[in-house]
Formats: C-alpha cells, structure tokens, sequence
C-alpha cells in the first residue's frame, strides 16, 4: 500500500508507474468512465438546480398554510401531498434542500480547513507537537457525533449557523489523521529532502512540496464526508432539536413521522424527504468512489 | 500483558478528567442557566427574588469552580448530581436504562461484526463476480442511507404491512416482567436497522483488508506448500486482515451509540436514547452531563478492549507497546 515512485525499485519500472499526478484531462477520463459516478453527478446536480430556482420550479409557497387542504395524499395540484398545515410539500423539499445542502457544505468546508491545518502540523512539526494533537483528535473522537450534537445544539442553540458550524467542528478528526499519515510519508521523498537541501523554508516545503500530493485524498474525503454532515443534519432535525420549523429541512419535514400513525397512514409525508436525503447521499458516496478511482491511481476501490 | 492492561487503565484517566472538565465547562460557559431554560418568562410572573432563592436552592449561586469541585465530588462518591426535574439521583436513572441500550448496541454490534466480515470475505474471494458487485453496491446503499431513514421504512414495511415484528417496545409485559423470548422478537428489528450502516462499512473494509492480504507472499508461499484453499483463506489470510478490522470496529463504536440515539426514538426502546431526547428537551443540565460522562467512559471502555483484542490477534502490538 505505502509504495512511493522511489522507494518501488527496479521491479516494477516495467509495470509502467502512473505519474504521479495525473493530468486534469485524464482525471476526468478516469472519471467518466465510471458510470455510478457520472450517475451521482447527474442527481445532485439536478438536486442543486431543483433547490436554487426553487420559487420558480414549485407552484406552492413552501410556508403557505391552507387549513382548507390538510393532510392530503399526492394529487395532480399537490404531486407529493401537503402536511399537517396544508403546505406543499413538494414545494417544502426544494426550498428545504438549499438549508440542508448549504449546510452539508459549510459544515464540510469547515470540517475540511481544520482537519488539514491540524493534520498539517501534526505530520510536519513530529515531536510533541505531534502527539499532543494526536491525543486531541483521539479525545474528539470518543464523543458520539450525534450525541456530541445533540448537546451542544440544545446549549448553544439551534440557528442554521449553529449546526452547521458544529456539525463542522465535529468531523474533522478523519481528515486530520489521513492529511498526518499522508504528511509523515510525503516528507520522506526525495524531492522533499532535495528542497530541504537547497534550504527551502518550512512553509514553502509544506504548502509548495507536500500539500499538492495531498489534495486528491482531502477531496475524496471531503466529498465523503459531505455526505455524513447531511445526515447529521438530518438526523438532529429529524428527532426535532435541529433547525426549527417553519424553515423546512429534510430531516424537520420528517418531525412528524415520529409518531407511529404517521408511519403508518402518511406515507407520504416522510417518504419522499427521506427519498430525497437518502438519493442525495447515495449520489455523493458514488461521486466519491468515482474521484478516488480518478485521484488515486493507487488504491483499488 | 497485566502490565499492559493496566497502563492502559491508567491512560484512560486522565482523558476521563478532561472529558469532565469540557463537559462541565461548556454547560457552564452556556448563556442562561438552568433556571432560565426551566422558567418561560412569559408564562409565569417570577419575581427577582423567588428566582433568586431557586438559585440558591441548586446551588447555581456559588461560582463555577467551587459548582466544578462540588460535581467532581459527586461523581468519586458514584452519584453524578440530581435531575432538575424529577430529583432523582442521575446516576440511578441512567443505569435503569443502560441495559436495554447496551443490549441493542451489543446486539447490533456482533450482527455487523459478523455478517459485514463474512460478506466482505465473499466479495475478496469473488472477486469481480456478480456476488462482488451486488455486495459493493449495496453496502453503499447501506452507508448512504441514514439509520433513521431505515428505521422508518423497516417499522412500515415489517411492522404495518406484513406484520411479521412489533412496532414498539422491548418486550415487557406489566405484572408478568420480561421474557427472554418475546425479547429477543422485539429486539430482532431494531438491532438488525442499527446494525446496517455498521455492516456496510465493514464489508468495504474486510474486503479491501482481505484483497490486500491475499496477495501478500506468505498467502502464495502457504498455497505453494499445498495446503488447503480453507486452511490458507482462514488462517494465513482472515488472521491478518483482522487487525485492520479490530480499527474499523473500535472507530466506528460511538457511532453506534449515536445511531442508537436514533433507533431508540423511532422503536420507542426504553434506552439511555430516549433519557438523551428527553434530558437536552428539557435541558436538565445534570442528566445531560451525566449522560455525556456515561456514553464517553463506555466508548473509552470499549476502546481498552479493541486494545487488547489487537495484542491477542497482533503479537507484535504486545512486544512493542
């Protein structure tokens, strides 16, 4: 698995080694020739288009009460049924997918800038530097992330800004230990050790040498970790504690299937958001598997 | 080996420490106290004063390090505090309800433990067979779609349509206690949509694990010395891609916790889910700590073992450590 170009040897010159970086152009060739990927793409692109022109693609108001049509099973003027108030609810689950993507992706982002600054440091400086940000991460990671969120919601409050900065705050403890496994080889090649040699500072050694190698792996971990964000959401906002209604999410549309009347005769009221986090999460884990096969030549999916 | 256990223990403490520490800290660096969280200013008229002497009566007057030592005193003397709500000591509400939850994760557990590997075993054998492919697929179903989600589905389909599994509960019946039979019926679902995302995860990595050791020189050498396909798969290869498979286990336990948060709602499982929901609703700061100390110690807990687990299949762990 730890195979570097240097360190392989003579074997397998003959194995033709990828270059290890590939080209953009033969990224996305590698890329498309996976289907589920492309696939994946598709969903959460049209998902994305669905929520962004949202007010023009429904015909309802997402927070339009209309006590006279409560509770109805989908129809041509409601194609998903209205809830509990008479609102759309094919018109709630656009808007509600501009709360709960923005939040997957935020929360991602943030999750993503300080796995890789404390990764970085963990991997570069060594000593104890190193393994006193180990002992943090490990102590991060023994609190439940959903329990951890629960906790901190219900203290902080519960404000999209809130949980998606939380959320973030959370996860990123895979993300440090991948960027630090991947620093402690990186910093061993040769061509590292030649710019330490000619006297490149350490900053230029990080951000210059060693952090291009480490993208493809942040990306794919990002894109993965996209998904479990949006079910973070989900979930919170699912058991009621997550963002507040009347602001739609997917997983607070589902509020009301808690009761066991609801799972059983409104189907359709927690069916088709569930349908909705369910595809957009599918769809993310496949874009994912898709960019790993493109990214890294050397791993096998 | 003792020495090993024991260091291990000892380790373990002052993360302990720590986790009481920020658990305590970030309640009381909160805005507002409990009293705020307990009282709607708009419903009921509380004056000045009558606030003031409930401060004093949870003690919420005394400053935070002296309210800090106070607690840790509580949880040497094994009692964690009163809840705000019901006064009861917090510590034997919790452990009414760890058992039914212990019992759910554990079960889930083992499913996701076993039937993940034996998948992943399958789809390392069958490589690029039909078997692979409906493998992969689906555990990435299984991955993608949220617990909650599952739970959903599985309670209309198995409980509402077929009928087959009962919808809530775990089984007690008043005046008559708890039968192991109709236990084990109502814990068959539940476990079962808990274990999944567990499951999926560990057919991706017991498959890679696997692939990556069959192809290790010491595979070829047993297979050159002409033993068994059976003797070679299970003891040169599942032996060593156990090690990889103890991480995944061990890593992926808080989720399980977290999960079970979910599946405890949904199947109204009389578990420490449940009290969580109930605690941070209400706020009841106590249980909420309380909990929080809980869920870290078995998480910590169930750390130690993996530990132990790795020197038992990895010799080297015990030599080097």
């Amino acid at each position: 698995m730890s195979t570097s170009n240097t360190t392989e040897g003579a074997a397998s010159i003959d194995r033709q080694i990828p270059e290890p970086r590939r080209s953009r152009r033969s990224v996305w060739r590698q890329f498309r020739r996976h289907k589920l990927a492309l696939a994946g793409l598709v969903i959460l692109l049209t998902f994305s288009f669905g929520a962004a022109f949202a007010p023009v693609v429904a015909r309802h108001g997402p927070n339009r009460v209309d006590l006279d049509n409560v509770q109805q099973s989908p129809s041509w003027s409601h194609p998903l049924g209205t809830d509990s108030a008479g609102r759309d609810v094919f018109a709630r689950i656009l808007h509600a997918g501009r709360v709960s993507l923005s939040v997957g992706a935020v929360a991602t982002l943030i999750s993503v800038v300080i796995g890789t600054v404390i990764g970085l440091v963990s991997g570069y400086a060594g000593g104890w530097v190193d393994n006193v940000l180990q002992r943090f991460t490990e102590y991060v990671m023994t609190f439940p992330t959903l329990f951890a969120l629960l906790v901190l919601v219900s203290i902080l409050g519960a404000s999209v800004f809130n949980i998606m900065v939380i959320i973030g705050i959370l996860g990123w403890t895979g993300k440090a230990r991948l960027v630090r496994g991947q620093v402690l080889q990186g910093r061993e090649l040769d061509y590292v050790a030649a710019a330490r040699a000619i006297g490149a500072s350490d900053m230029r050694i990080l951000f210059v040498h060693i952090l291009p190698a480490v993208v493809p792996f942040i990306v794919v971990a990002a894109t993965l970790s996209l998904a479990g964000a949006i079910i973070a959401e989900s979930s919170l906002s699912f058991l009621g504690l997550g963002v507040r209604i009347p602001t739609a999410t997917w997983g607070n549309m589902m509020t009301s299937a808690q009761s066991l009347h609801t799972i059983r005769n409104e189907l359709w009221l927690w069916l088709s958001p569930g349908v909705a986090i369910a595809a957009t999460v599918i769809a993310v884990n496949f874009l994912g598997d898709g960019l790993r096969d493109a990214l890294d030549p050397r791993q096998e999916a | 080996m003792q020495a090993y256990i024991l260091r291990r223990l000892l380790v373990s403490l002052p993360l302990l420490f720590l986790i009481a520490v920020s658990t305590f800290a970030f309640i009381n660096l909160a805005p507002g106290d409990a009293i705020d969280a307990m009282i709607d200013p708009q419903e009921l008229e509380a004056s000045a004063s009558d606030l003031n002497r409930l401060r004093e009566a949870m003690g919420l007057n005394r400053s935070v390090p002296e309210r800090f030592i106070a607690w840790l005193g509580q949880i040497v003397r094994g009692n964690l505090g009163y809840s705000y709500y019901t006064g009861e000591p917090v510590l034997s509400r919790i452990s009414s309800k760890i058992l039914p939850t212990l019992e759910l994760t554990a079960t889930a557990m083992i499913l996701s433990t076993v039937l993940g590997t034996l998948f992943g075993i399958i789809a390392a054998l069958k490589q690029y067979s039909a078997y692979d492919y409906t493998l992969g697929i689906a555990s990435l179903f299984g991955v993608s779609i949220p617990t909650f989600f599952f739970a959903l589905l599985a309670l209309y389909l198995f409980a509402f349509v077929w009928e087959i599994f009962p919808s809530h509960g775990m089984g007690y019946v008043p005046g008559e206690g708890l039968s192991l039979r109709l236990n084990i019926y109502h814990l068959i679902l539940p476990a079962l949509v808990l274990s999944i995302d567990t499951m999926a995860g560990k057919t991706r990595y017991a498959r890679t694990a696997m692939l990556e050791v069959l192809k290790a020189d010491y595979v070829t050498t047993a297979r050159a010395k002409g033993l068994s396909e059976q003797v070679v798969v299970l003891r040169h290869g599942f032996r060593n891609a156990l090690i990889p498979l103890i991480t995944v286990t061990m890593l992926r336990l808080p989720g399980l916790f977290g999960g079970a948060l979910l599946v405890e709602a949904i199947f109204t499982w009389p578990g420490m889910g449940q009290l969580t929901i109930q605690a941070v609703g209400q706020r009841d700061y106590p249980m909420i700590m309380g909990l929080t100390m809980i869920v870290s110690s078995l998480v910590l807990l169930a750390n130690l073992a993996a530990d132990l687990l790795y020197a038992y299949a990895d010799p080297r762990v015990r030599v080097n450590a």
